[in-house]
């Protein structure tokens, strides 16, 4: 290809293009010649390649201390699932060293595993927790339990292990307000029996539940206030 | 892992491939810094800032028009550039940064020795000074051809002369032909 007047004067022009100094007219004039002409942009792409291969001749300098992290700190990269997975696992593990040291993490291995589990089963239906408490017989024994399930929806679920009597028991809920209803009925054979029913109030809001027996059958209460676990 | 593969995972927000990236290079990034701004502080800045532009961009890094350390590079040699254009404080003796440039001996054995291409190093030491002067102040120090004869005290022609030929024969010497 013939070099023309436009090609002498942009080669001329090319050292300073490829070293990125050329002045803005110049440069503008320059690549719309380029645009248009193969031999002067091959010129343009040796001389660049040159320019690059001379950049990493400079010897390296290890910056001064703490630069790495400033670096890091300036990124700000968004953790993107890998941190909040680790520090969960930190906080954990502080827990842990606050409870007696890496041996009590290693030792309430099962306790973390019913703890996952227990979040998944409320997770279920959107629960936000989960309770049991225990109907007391009138000579203080266990009777039965109660597990209660604040979610949505909120239920209870009454199991009864009581002598060997049968027959029906009135279910009737109290409440912290002093609202007291009735549930329902559960029947119970050979002193065994289990029954469960949505409920609409919070299960925070029960003071007791109480099954009543017919005729002789006895009254067993389970108590919710705070302070009686189980 | 490659340099690719760093830019790659810092394309998709990785956290630990950017703290190996800065490792990996932060002595390049930081020796061209302070070779261009002559300056602790000012390097630290823009060796910093280089960082952060590759982070932004790592999505738009195309290995096809050239190596990562090459894009790195061409980006810390802008922005100390644009540093010192600002601070107009332009380096004005490029002796140093010549002398720099020579290989020095290996102290330590395990030392991989210096960076780039061995050709290209002895090639420029090679060159007449009144052209290697020059290329030095206009690729790593930013300078125009004007700017370059008006510190050097000589014609304008003359500096676009000795670049264009000191750059052909380091095109020589890294075996790039018009062919």
């Amino acid at each position: 290809m013939n070099e023309t007047p436009e090609c002498a004067s942009v080669r001329e022009l090319i050292p300073e293009l490829a070293a990125g100094v050329a002045a803005g007219d110049e440069r503008a004039r320059a690549l719309r010649h380029l645009a248009t002409c193969t031999e002067c942009h091959r010129e343009l792409d040796a001389a660049a390649f040159v320019v690059d291969e001379l950049l990493p001749l400079v010897p390296p300098v290890e910056p001064p201390p703490g630069f790495e992290l400033k670096v890091l700190a300036a990124l700000n990269p968004p953790r993107r699932r890998r941190w909040p997975g680790r520090l969960r696992l930190a906080a954990a593990f502080v827990v842990a060293m606050a409870l007696g040291g890496v041996g009590m993490w290693q030792l309430t291995a099962d306790d973390r595993r019913v703890a996952d589990s227990y979040r998944r089963t409320l997770a279920a239906a959107n629960g936000r927790y989960m309770t049991a408490k225990t109907f007391a017989a009138p000579d203080g024994s266990t009777a039965g339990r109660i597990f209660a399930y604040q979610g949505k929806p909120s239920w209870i679920f009454i199991t009864v292990q009581y002598g060997t009597t049968a027959g029906p028991y009135t279910v009737r809920l109290s409440t912290r307000d002093g609202r007291n209803e009735t549930l329902g009925t559960i029947t119970v054979q050979s002193g065994s029996g289990a029954w469960g029913r949505m409920i609409d109030v919070p299960v925070s809001g029960i003071a007791q539940v109480s099954l009543t027996g017919a005729d002789d059958l006895p009254c067993l209460v389970a108590g919710f206030n705070p302070t009686t676990t189980h | 892992m490659s340099d690719e593969s760093l830019v790659a995972g810092m394309a998709s927000g990785d956290a630990e491939a950017a703290a190996a990236f800065v490792r990996r290079f932060q002595a390049r990034v930081f020796g061209l810094a302070l070779s261009v701004v002559g300056d602790i502080g000012v390097a630290e800045e823009v060796a910093q800032e280089a960082f952060v532009r590759v982070w932004r961009h790592a999505a738009t890094y195309d290995p096809r028009r050239g190596r990562v350390a090459t894009w790195l590079l061409t980006i810390t040699r802008n922005l100390a550039v644009d540093a010192i254009r600002l601070r107009h404080k332009h380096r004005a003796d490029p002796e140093p940064l010549l002398r720099a440039l020579h290989p020095a001996p290996a102290e330590d054995p395990f030392d991989a020795g210096p960076y780039g291409s061995d050709q290209l190093r002895a090639g420029l030491m090679a060159l007449p000074v009144e052209q290697s002067r020059p290329i030095v102040m206009s690729v790593f120090y930013g300078l125009t051809a004007k700017e370059i004869a008006d510190r050097e005290g000589i014609p304008l022609g003359t500096v676009k002369t000795r670049i264009r030929r000191g750059l052909a024969r380091l095109r020589h010497e890294l075996g790039v032909t018009d062919e």
